[in-house]
């Protein structure tokens, strides 16, 4: 049996096909391939920033600063206090502006019973309001840091062509401060919600900082390992599929999971205030894994990063911010040199791998997206879920509802998957 | 009267353009209030088969056979096509590879023994006619919220569909 001709409400384009009987799911992407790292080959690697943010309008952001990290690996650049600060208080922007998208969007439609977000504004218009009015932030904290919401036009390799005002910076904290109690109602929605039960082992990955702050040098697991993101190739392998134009990631030979579920499993412990007290008992542990819980893992984070860009300004308002960002002169590279940047994306780990030569041209290219490694968990996740609903032809309807519920709670970014 | 129906579509591409839409917030829910959307894959169900739309919206490179046929039977039920964005009006950086290229580029990616799904990577133009193109990646929000605005004045000449909006056309 063949759901619709698609998954609707997710990003991208995707189809699940669902064996009743034998309680077997497949999903197939179908979205066409782009070809990004081959685009990349014989660019000067200067330009990756700006041709891999297109990869995704969600979560351009993550893709820009994921592909200059990588530029500097190889060139051997330390990025300065400055640039790290604003760069985290962008991935707080990123993530608060990914996670809205999903949550309102794409979620509360399923669990309010009305057909499309549109429709939210009649039925719910508080929620909407408070959805709008955390729009307005994120999409202002992009603007203000990274010069627009969708691909950033003031980062550059080793730094910033643009900082910003500091005067812009505290309108900025003035307005995360006005939104932060509505915040709190809106992220109470989404733990109030009664999700489908069903429970199996999974592993958390995620890269690890001193703080929860989305940068990091070590990538950790639920299960105890770690590993650099320099052997991310080694760690995580991807499986190319008759039926898919995504690959599907496996860590192990078995399928994980990265992202808000992972990182809230992980960082418990670490996070802010306002979002710790919203969390309360919330602890998505790997071991008795639910996919539907990375909708509240979401949820939480959105407080978190809010709280998170808070600490954010408060740095950057207590630093010296020049008017404009000195000069950036790039070393020359004496030989072919690899270089990895990961940062953490709204849906989980971002890798991006470039081999440069001297002449600055990129020789190869690898970018292995989240959605990628969640891929072979939704399968998994779709397969447990099916296991646990009673399956005869009556329900098999409310099954179908279900199973698309379930994959809208990993926010797959398909376009991101097929890149 | 009856509201005037649009219809937005993606092809492939990073859904940027679309997201600009919900960029413009409060000022959305008035257009969502003013027109009847036919179809937005991105915010609402499938909506089952197309019915005739007044203005059909389209973002995204052109790339499977999919593609071709969602272009082909979306200018077929609209009286006024607009492609907005790079990747639907040049193709942008999918179509930086060259035709001859593409095959190895599918194997450096993909390596031996894949079936691509692509086809080649093309701007809506080369498939259908186009009466309204909105640059931009992703175009400004204040640029498609005029859009949005002009739609009940957006003429087409009767054969040519050319259009009568102020804003850039064609190329």
């Amino acid at each position: 049996m063949n759901l619709p001709d698609y998954v609707t409400k997710i990003e991208g384009h995707g189809v699940l096909n669902i064996h009743f009987k034998e309680c077997h799911a497949r999903l197939e992407v179908t979205e066409g391939e782009r070809l990004f790292e081959a685009v990349l080959l014989g660019q000067n690697a200067t330009r990756a920033p700006f041709i891999t943010s297109r990869i995704c309008g969600v979560c351009p952001t993550a893709h820009n600063l994921a592909s200059i990290a990588a530029v500097e690996n190889a060139l051997n650049i330390e990025p300065d206090k400055l640039t790290l600060e604003l760069r985290k208080l962008m991935l707080a922007g990123q993530v608060i502006f990914s996670h809205l998208l999903h949550l309102f969007f794409l979620v509360l439609p399923d669990y309010y019973n009305v057909p499309s977000a549109l429709a939210l504004a009649d039925k719910f218009p508080a929620e909407y309001h408070l959805a709008l009015n955390l729009k307005r932030l994120s999409d202002h904290l992009l603007t203000v840091v990274g010069g627009r919401p969708i691909h950033p036009t003031t980062t550059t390799v080793g730094g910033f062509i643009q900082y910003p005002a500091k005067g812009d910076l505290v309108t900025l904290q003035n307005e995360i401060a006005d939104v932060l109690d509505e915040a709190q109602d809106f992220v109470k929605i989404f733990m109030s919600i009664e999700y489908p039960e069903y429970r199996r082992g999974s592993e958390y990955l995620s890269l690890k900082n001193d703080e929860y702050d989305l940068l990091g040098d070590i990538v950790i697991s639920s299960s105890g390992g770690q590993f650099s993101p320099k052997d991310y190739k080694n760690e995580i392998k991807e499986t190319i599929k008759d039926y898919s134009t995504a690959k599907f990631g496996t860590h192990k030979e078995k399928p994980f999971n990265v992202g808000a579920i992972a990182r809230v499993g992980l960082f418990y412990d670490k996070l802010n205030p306002k979002a710790k007290g919203l969390a309360g008992d919330f602890r998505p542990n790997s071991q008795s894994h639910n996919a539907f819980e990375n909708v509240k893992a979401q949820a939480i984070e959105l407080m978190h990063f809010l709280e998170e860009a808070d600490k954010s300004i408060v740095n950057l308002l207590n630093v010296e911010i020049p008017e404009k960002p000195a000069a950036i002169s790039l070393p020359k590279l004496s030989q072919n040199t690899w270089g990895i940047g990961a940062v953490e994306a709204p849906r989980g780990t971002l890798y991006h791998a470039y081999e440069i030569g001297p002449n600055d041209k990129i020789i190869n290219a690898d970018i292995v997206t989240p959605t990628v490694q969640n891929l072979t968990s939704v399968e998994a996740d779709a397969e447990a879920l099916l296991h646990s609903l009673k399956l005869d032809l009556k329900t098999q309807n409310i099954c179908v509802i279900e199973l698309e519920k379930l994959i809208r709670a990993y926010d797959p970014c398909i376009t991101c998957s097929v890149h | 009267m009856d509201k005037l129906r649009i219809a937005i579509f993606d092809l492939t591409d990073c859904e940027g353009c679309e997201l600009q839409f919900l960029g413009l917030k409060e000022k959305l829910l008035k257009f969502a209030q003013d027109y009847e959307i036919a179809n937005w894959r991105l915010v609402q169900p499938h909506q089952g088969d197309l019915p005739d739309v007044d203005v059909a919206i389209i973002q995204g490179t052109v790339i499977t056979a999919a593609d071709v046929d969602q272009v082909k039977k979306v200018r077929d039920k609209s009286k006024f096509l607009v492609a907005i964005g790079e990747c639907a009006r040049t193709g942008w950086i999918p179509a930086w590879i060259k035709k001859e290229n593409r095959a190895n580029a599918v194997k450096y990616v993909y390596g031996e023994n894949y079936h691509p799904k692509a086809i080649g990577a093309f701007p809506v133009k080369n498939i259908v006619k186009v009466d309204l193109e909105i640059p931009g990646c992703p175009p400004e929000p204040a640029l498609l919220e005029k859009f949005l605005n002009d739609i009940p004045n957006l003429k087409t000449e009767k054969g040519s569909k050319k259009t009568e909006i102020g804003l850039e056309n064609g190329k």
